[in-house]
């Protein structure tokens, strides 16, 4: 690696200051980060290591629902009773993610953060839509678990296990920049190439995730996550589906949100909408998987993703209807 | 002077008597109803507290006083010449201390893959060494490529080779007369051509007569060798002597290639040390170029260098088991014995053609065989051997085979149809034990309210290997009490050392915990390099001699100090004793006591040649039972049975990791190991450990390993080997049970939810033997 400096501030105003472009990236468990400098797929000057901010771990309980600093670490998330009491499919994610050595260091605000997985874009030497050139190599290229969704203008998928259940449970994302705070939807914060190819989340330049927060009304529902992938240990899904069903029925308020087919977490409404439609036996599964493929194109190596998606809701279908209400 | 015996060969209830002339000096097997004290025994291996607790020191891990570090440049074209190399720039880098070019060091200008070492450099620091090499100015002639075997088959592929190369070129039968590398003489071609097309005519005449004839199309992919720790040395010149410590699989192979092959030193002038290893697998026999750039490196900067890969160069240029295509047709009579073969098979180790043969003929009685193989040039790093050369490859294809016969022969059970095809006198035991742990008639799984699918599998491996010549070994013991046993052979990882020290142990009467052992150290004496599964089979027969003789040493001593009888007298449990079994009074350190030297040593050669034996190989059955998520393509092995024989077994527990190693990379190489290449570049994508993908702890099996001690007589230790052999059959047990699952075949490894659905959805019509139980494909 080349040798950089680390900037270490003591609050998010300062870290704002110190982070001045690209070239001054955030380290928070450095999963992500110290392996794409090792690789000199980034060569930053500066890195702001914003371990040191006080405030930013921990799992709180709010008025509507709970709070989870940005710097808490995956594993803690993972075990923490309100999780697992509340929101176990979040849980869920997460044990399923990486190893146990990983989920120690790495944080809850760098997973929803960190930079896709395209071999492409962490190999020196292939310059694309997301890294300052043009184009996308794996579209023609080797693209077996790129995406089948939103794949025109870059095919990377989303990396993060989380994101698509943070987007499920209707998460919001709390945003620091200078002394500015802002809050997003999670369902707004990842971001697809076609609305900007240099970016994965609506992150500014400063700007730091701080919290997540999980709303309380999302809580009670029947949940089910599944995915699958090739490797039970530190292995990527190939395809993951997150459902929440509200006992509301027909009337309910349900999420069904695609992960590792798209470049962002992909909510299907129209999913949603056909659960209203009935109850949860074999001729609902059928339907949900002639939908499920719509709106996909896949590549020439990522066909499979479609089975596989039709497999795993039959499977979220089957896991809701046979759990008792979380 | 040649002694004539009569021994007792075989296994299990499969005992006859051999009369063997034992070679001079030699001493008889252990025979099976001799009481042993430490061989057989389950012990743990000597170095594992320091192994797990961080203290054992491998290459990686030496720093000599001085040190600098050392890197590679690589190629990033996977073929093109090099027209000119400009280290100026890099020279005068901060803290640089020596440089080198490929071209002027290996006198080759051609970079054939991505990743081909094109200068090296060494500096006081990782970071002033990484920022030199990437200063390191370097003009190419860029050509075409190709890197999958695929294209390179198609008419007109740009050519891979230099010269009058071609792409595809016929590796078995060979063609006398071929030059090194280089395509064939046109005149003693014809022959072997007339000869081949003769044997295609009977073949084929043979297939047509069959009652049955199968047919398949397989492929396998390209498995790198990835061990933990990566190629290279740390290299250092003191005083005109060159120490290389060296993480190899051949202490004395890279000593050789560092003196002979490339002349920098005298054997006498170079020591090479290799204590402990992160693994082999094939890839590590000799120095390899960067062994030998980090000794040249050495010498230019007069300071040690390490020179170890960093792991995309591991993954690009240390190795790889080659991939292969391989198209079969087997003609089967109705009563189940196979009448002929037809194997025609590609296989790509790079911009090479050697090792490009998937072996598969000796395992069962095939009838008359007609089989070519060709090698295919790739732009892509090298074939090394790799565990089994070209065994799992033509396991995987064959055994398939095997089922799809048996099953066109109308229900004609798996194993009953091997049986009948199968000779071999260990391995018709095998069979039984594989069936009963394995559970192959219970009533599996299919499909119903289930999206779980289970199925069995069954696959056989053979081996060949009990050692030769080669060996020696030194046995020292002192006046203190002490012993010592020393060669200079590596332990890889397999019990090596240990295995050694409990020969010399059981030989000398005293425990193992009082002997030490030394290994690989080319200071001590010569040992045989870790391949072909040789490695203690040549080594511990030397191990045995000199114990054997430093014993009669000590108990001439002890004899002539007490007047006693020296042919009465042997050590058991550390005591003195009579052949009547009483005990003299005396311990073995009260023995040692009684030396006027300060030592006993004896050095002993091993006997070059081998007995005849009760078996030239050894054999193996593995069975696998897998669970297939149909709606998700996901396989998961759940247990494979792993029947193994290995002559007499020293140390039954190191002997069941070596069959747990080699299922566990076997169901990697199955399920999820493989090397993407890219079209666009030419570069390899998954040049790393996490998209490279090995299998993981949560996704071994339950591996239930059953040992078969075979008292063979090959040797006065009686040991075959067993680093290969487990591996062989693994992936097509798995490729069979997954068959058994899903009702349809995958025909290519690794057998990834994506090839599973694929499967899945072609399959034209549900399986017919869905309905029966335990029907199979």
């Amino acid at each position: 690696m080349k040798p950089f400096k680390v900037a270490i501030p003591k609050s998010v105003e300062q870290a704002s200051r110190f982070q001045k472009s690209d070239d001054s990236p955030f380290i928070a468990g450095g999963t992500d980060l110290l392996a794409r400098i090792k690789e000199y797929v980034v060569q930053p000057e500066t890195i702001v290591d914003l371990k040191r901010i006080e405030g930013m771990t921990g799992i709180t309980s709010t008025d509507d629902g709970i709070r989870i600093g940005a710097l808490t670490t995956m594993n803690e998330v993972a075990t923490d009773g309100s999780v697992t009491d509340d929101y176990p499919a979040l849980s869920e994610t997460i044990m399923n993610a990486a190893t146990p050595q990983i989920r120690n260091m790495a944080t809850i605000g760098g997973n929803i953060c960190q930079k896709p997985r395209c071999w492409y874009l962490r190999h020196e030497g292939y310059s694309c839509a997301k890294n300052g050139g043009s184009g996308c190599w794996a579209r023609e290229g080797e693209n077996e678990f790129h995406a089948i969704f939103d794949n025109q203008v870059c095919a990377v998928t989303s990396p993060s296990n989380v994101a698509p259940v943070l987007v499920a449970y209707s998460a919001l994302i709390e945003i620091q920049g200078g002394e500015e705070k802002r809050e997003i939807p999670a369902e707004d914060f990842f971001i697809t190439p076609d609305q900007d190819p240099g970016r994965e989340v609506l992150l500014e330049p400063g700007e730091v995730v701080i919290s997540i927060h999980l709303p309380a009304k999302n809580r009670t529902k029947k949940w089910s996550y599944t995915e699958a992938r090739e490797k039970q240990s530190f292995d990527w899904a190939q395809a993951s589906v997150t459902m929440l069903y509200d006992r509301g029925g027909r009337k309910g308020d349900h999420r069904v949100v695609l992960g590792a087919v798209s470049p962002a977490p992909l909510r299907r409404d129209d999913l949603e909408k056909i659960l209203k439609s009935g109850s949860l036996d074999d001729a609902m599964i059928k339907k949900l998987q002639m939908k499920i493929g719509d709106g996909s194109h896949p590549l020439s190596q990522n066909g499979y993703k479609v089975p596989m998606l039709r497999g795993l809701i039959a499977q979220g279908v089957r896991n809701i209807s046979g759990r008792k209400e979380g | 002077m040649a002694e004539e015996i009569t021994i007792k060969v075989g296994f299990g209830d499969h005992f006859r008597d051999l009369t063997v002339r034992l070679q001079d000096g030699d001493i008889a097997p252990w025979q099976p109803d001799q009481q042993l004290d430490v061989v057989g025994k389950r012990l743990p291996r000597l170095d594992a507290v320091a192994k797990v607790t961080g203290t054992a020191k491998f290459a990686q891990d030496q720093n000599p006083a001085g040190m600098i570090h050392g890197r590679i440049l690589r190629s990033p074209h996977p073929n093109a010449d090099i027209r000119s190399v400009d280290l100026s720039a890099a020279k005068a880098m901060p803290g640089v201390r020596a440089v080198l070019t490929v071209p002027e060091v290996f006198e080759d200008s051609s970079a054939r893959f991505a990743g081909a070492e094109i200068a090296a450099i060494a500096a006081d620091t990782e970071q002033q060494a990484d920022a030199a090499m990437r200063a390191i100015q370097v003009e190419y002639d860029i050509k075409d490529f190709c890197v999958t075997i695929d294209t390179s088959m198609e008419d007109g592929a740009p050519q891979v080779g230099r010269g009058d190369q071609k792409n595809v070129q016929r590796v078995s039968p060979r063609s006398r007369g071929r030059r090194r590398g280089g395509n064939a003489n046109p005149g003693a071609d014809q022959q072997v051509l007339d000869r081949m097309a003769a044997r295609e005519k009977e073949v084929s005449a043979l297939l047509a007569a069959s009652d049955v004839v199968v047919e398949g199309t397989f492929r396998t992919q390209v498995q790198t060798h990835a061990p933990f720790e990566t190629h290279g040395a740390v290299c250092s010149w003191e005083d005109g002597q060159l120490v290389c410590w060296a993480s190899t699989q051949a202490t004395f192979g890279f000593r050789g290639e560092l003196t002979s092959n490339w002349g920098q030193v005298k054997a006498s002038e170079c020591r090479v040390l290799s204590e402990y290893v992160g693994g082999g697998f094939g890839s590590k026999f000799s120095a390899g170029r960067e062994g030998v750039i980090g000794a040249l490196l050495a010498k230019e900067a007069g300071v040690p260098v390490k020179m170890m890969l960093d792991r995309s160069g591991e993954q690009t240029s240390a190795g790889n088991r080659p991939d292969a295509l391989q198209k079969m047709r087997m003609g089967v009579n109705k009563d189940g014995v196979i009448q002929a073969l037809q194997i025609r098979s590609w296989g790509t180790p790079g911009s090479g053609t050697g090792g490009a043969g998937a072996h598969n003929d000796g395992i069962y009685k095939l009838g008359e065989v007609d089989k070519v193989e060709y090698g295919v040039r790739t732009n892509c790093g090298g074939a090394r051997a790799h565990r089994a050369p070209g065994w799992p490859q033509g396991s995987f294809a064959l055994e398939q085979m095997m089922d799809m016969a048996a099953h066109s022969l109308d229900g004609i059970d798996p194993i009953e149809f091997r049986k009948k095809n199968d000779d071999h006198p260990i391995r018709v035991a095998e069979y039984d034990i594989a069936k009963e742990r394995i559970g192959w008639n219970k009533a599996r799984v299919r499909g119903g309210a289930s999206n779980i699918c289970t199925g069995v599998g069954i696959a056989s491996n053979l081996w060949f290997s009990a050692g030769g010549g080669g060996a020696s070994a030194l046995v020292r013991i002192s006046k203190d009490g002490s012993v010592e046993i020393r060669n200079g052979a590596q332990d890889i990882g397999t019990g090596t050392r240990t295995v050694m020290g409990m020969v010399a142990a059981e030989e000398l009467g005293i425990p193992l915990d009082m002997v030490s052992t030394r290994i690989g150290d080319t200071n001590d004496p010569q040992g045989p390099m870790s391949g072909g599964s040789t490695t203690i089979g040549t080594l511990t027969p030397a191990a045995r001699l000199a114990a054997h003789y430093a014993k009669k040493e000590l108990l001439a001593v002890v004899a002539d100090r007490k007047g006693w009888d020296p042919t009465d007298l042997d050590i058991r449990k550390a005591r003195v004793i009579r052949n009547d079994g009483s005990d003299t009074g005396l311990s073995f350190h009260d023995a040692c006591q009684l030396m006027d030297d300060d030592a006993i040593e004896v050095l002993k050669a091993r006997p070059r040649r081998n007995y005849a034996g009760f078996s030239d190989t050894n054999a193996g059955v593995q069975a696998a039972e897998v669970e297939v998520d149909m709606e998700t393509g996901v396989v998961r092995v759940k247990k494979v049975v792993a029947v193994a024989d290995a002559g007499k077994l020293i140390n039954p527990m190191t002997a069941e990791s070596q069959v747990r190693g080699g299922v566990i990379q076997g169901v990697s190489y199955a399920l999820t190991e493989r090397r993407i290449m890219d079209r666009h570049k030419g570069r390899m994508l998954n040049d790393d450990l996490e998209n490279y993908k090995i299998l993981g702890s949560l996704d071994c099996p339950e591996i239930d390993v059953v040992l078969v001690d075979v008292y063979n007589g090959k040797s006065n230790t009686q040991v075959m080997g067993l680093g290969e052999p487990p591996i062989v059959a693994t992936a097509a047990a798995v490729a069979n049970a997954v068959a058994d699952a899903i009702g349809t075949r995958v025909f290519e490894i690794p057998i990834t939810p994506k090839k599973v659905l694929e499967a899945i959805a072609s399959k034209k019509a549900p399986d017919p033997g869905g309905k029966k139980k335990g029907a199979r494909l």
